[in-house]
């Protein structure tokens, strides 16, 4: 087996390396003409040469600004934000349920980032009265997700530095993919990712998180599902047996409540074999740069012999 | 039949002039000068007086943007969906000779709301342009819902008050299932957000280029059931009554069916479902003014206007930098009135 803990400690390196950069200023603004770009929607929309204000309407593009390095031409984060530190002293907007426009036409952006997930696909027609170009990031799969902090840096004029962030989140992904591929050679094990344990509000067909859990080194059971948002049967999970449950609650998650709302699931391998996780749901709900963190900590659940697999083998 | 010289038409004269000139103005200004951004009295006087008369100010661009284009298409939009869903109460309860009808109650909102939301998720081809096709879809839906409950409710040419009110809490919930449905199987979850709001009512929407079609349909509809007054006082005095008086009902009686769905069709698809205004407006004025729709009609209208531009300003400005569905208030309000009516010993009028 091709494994080894300097990899590991490697990529580790590598995420630290990117936080930090992350955090880190942006540099000065590389003027270019003013150009059309199309979004996530298909919309073409023209941004002007020189980016300065910019209103984020969900926390996955803020933090896909400040990955591209333009953070600090933020003028307005949504109320949910709370990712990086430095958005701290920054006005606040209502994105949710309903947009605030008073406000973001009074902090007179040259620019608004959406995301196609949370915004409604009517921001754009709305805010196209006041000549404000609304752009949304999609998020299809792990390698959109990635692109759109390169595409954001082109769009603030911090292409270069977008670049290299773009390049080094892939190749992290990759590299933890690479090392829990090798060490299963049996069956991939196979996990469930819930929001919610009341209701089983779960992942369907084409989302982004499976390819989380493939890099992870496991199968995720409702990839076939062909709803986006299903909500699954309790006898769906008894029926697939998943060996890791993962669900997305953060320290708010509790193992009595989860055997408290399903009892039968205490014969499910992944209860059995006290493979139950909680991950914080930022890292897996946003699909923004920091899901190479949840990718991370989906690894060391999903495939354990790779914290150990230096001292086996 | 009142003449123009009874007390109570003088009566309803003056309070259409102080509605129109005075509460409803006073209602707007304060819809334009409170908010989620604070904008100064001057400024909204200084927007609307050079964007009304081309006086010049010299009142900075952001509050000039926040009152024009966002509180007055608001506004606009708030006095057409109150205006509207009243005038649509008074043609239901004309229809079924009873104060209970009212286009939520019976479930034509929700119909409209399920046509809508089957449009909106993308299960219903697009006719014409997007905006039109979702109000048609919003029509066929509201329509479907009130055709349905007049077939259950309707027993030997009569409309028994029971089944309508049992016909519009089961139709409303089939329609609600039909919405809850497609909003689960929408293959673009991304729009749930967005449908899930403006379900529970919602201005927040409004814009000069949504509020025109909704302007369009409800004046004409007003204009139509003001031409009809008489027709329709004589149809409250019974259908063969008024048949005697040579009075077209059962013509009248469709067209009032195909205008509640249009009108109510048009409103949920710009502002989604807002309920009870239909029902609480024309019981208050009705209660001032009897029931003379020569009268009450525009009467209607102006207190269905003041009420939602002051309940959308409520759901807008009471809570700190959130705002919640305008349809919470009106239900808050509307409620009580309804559970009152039901629990008098008649329905009539008056």
């Amino acid at each position: 087996m091709v494994f080894n803990r300097t990899s590991f400690v490697s990529t580790v390196v590598a995420i630290g390396a990117f936080v930090l950069m992350v955090q880190g200023c942006s540099k000065p603004a590389s003027e270019r003409s003013p150009a059309l770009f199309t979004d996530a929607l298909g919309r073409s929309v023209i941004i002007p040469d020189s980016v300065r204000r910019i209103v984020s309407l969900a926390p996955s593009a803020t933090e896909t600004l400040f990955a591209a390095g333009a953070g600090g031409k933020l003028v307005g984060v949504t109320t949910s934000d709370d990712y990086p530190r430095e958005i701290d002293a920054v006005p606040r907007v209502t994105a949710f349920p309903a947009v605030d426009y008073e406000r973001i036409v009074s902090l007179q952006p040259d620019l608004i980032l959406t995301s196609s997930d949370v915004n409604g696909p009517d921001i754009g027609d709305r805010m196209s009265e006041f000549a404000v170009p609304v752009f949304y990031l999609g998020s299809e799969n792990l390698e959109n997700i990635f692109d759109n902090v390169r595409v954001v840096g082109t769009l603030t004029g911090t292409a270069s530095q977008a670049e290299t962030q773009a390049r080094l989140l892939a190749q992290s992904v990759v590299q933890i993919g690479t090392m829990t591929s090798s060490n299963t050679p049996g069956a991939t094990p196979k996990v469930l990712v819930l929001i919610g344990i009341d209701e089983l509000y779960s992942f369907g067909h084409g989302s982004y998180v499976h390819e989380m859990i493939r890099y992870a080194g496991g199968r995720s059971i409702t990839e076939d599902i062909p709803m986006a948002a299903p909500v699954l049967s309790e006898e769906f999970v008894l029926a697939q047996q998943p060996d890791v449950v993962v669900v997305a609650m953060g320290p708010d998650f509790s193992m009595d409540d989860l055997i408290d709302s399903h009892p039968s699931w205490t014969e499910l391998p992944a209860v059995a074999n006290d493979r139950v996780y909680s991950i914080d749901p930022d890292l897996i709900l946003r699909p923004g740069p920091r899901v190479v963190d949840g990718v991370l900590f989906l690894a060391t659940w999903i495939s354990p012999e790779m914290m150990s697999g230096a001292d086996t083998e | 039949m009142l003449t123009p010289s009874n007390p109570t038409v003088q009566r309803s004269r003056i309070l259409i002039i102080v509605l129109a000139f005075v509460v409803l103005p006073m209602s707007i200004i304060a819809g334009l000068v409170f908010g989620q951004e604070p904008v100064p009295l001057s400024d909204v006087a200084g927007v609307i007086s050079s964007k009304l008369f081309g006086a010049t100010s010299n009142v900075s661009s952001i509050s000039e943007q926040i009152v024009w284009n966002l509180r007055v298409p608001r506004i606009v939009l708030a006095c057409i969906v109150g205006g509207g869903l009243s005038i649509v109460g008074v043609a239901m309860q004309a229809l079924i000779r009873n104060p209970l009808a009212e286009p939520y109650i019976l479930g034509i909102s929700g119909g409209a709301s399920a046509g809508a939301s089957l449009f909106y998720l993308g299960f219903l081809p697009p006719i014409i342009s997007s905006v039109l096709s979702l109000s048609v879809a919003a029509f066929a839906g509201g329509l479907l819902a009130i055709l349905l409950v007049f077939f259950v409710a309707r027993v030997d040419r009569q409309i028994s008050v029971a089944r309508l009110l049992l016909a519009g809490v089961a139709v409303s919930a089939l329609m609600g299932a039909v919405t809850t449905f497609v909003t689960m199987m929408s293959p673009d979850p991304n729009k749930l957000r967005a449908m899930l709001f403006w379900l529970l009512g919602s201005l927040n929407g409004a814009s000069w280029s949504t509020v025109v079609v909704p302007t369009i349909v409800v004046g004409l509809g007003t204009a139509i059931l003001w031409i009809l007054s008489r027709y329709l006082d004589a149809i409250l005095l019974g259908e063969e009554p008024a048949f005697n008086l040579g009075v077209p009902v059962e013509e009248i009686k469709k067209l009032l069916i195909v205008l509640s769905a249009l009108i109510t069709g048009i409103l949920v698809s710009a502002a989604g479902s807002i309920g009870f205004v239909g029902l609480v407006v024309p019981h208050i004025v009705r209660s001032f003014f009897g029931i003379t729709h020569r009268v009450l009609i525009p009467l209607c209208f102006l207190v269905g206007a003041v009420f939602i531009v002051l309940a959308d300003l409520a759901s807008r400005s009471l809570l700190e930098a959130s705002t919640f569905p305008i349809g919470v208030v009106t239900a808050i309000c509307g409620v009580p009135f309804f559970l009152y009516l039901l629990r008098r010993k008649e329905y009539r009028f008056g």
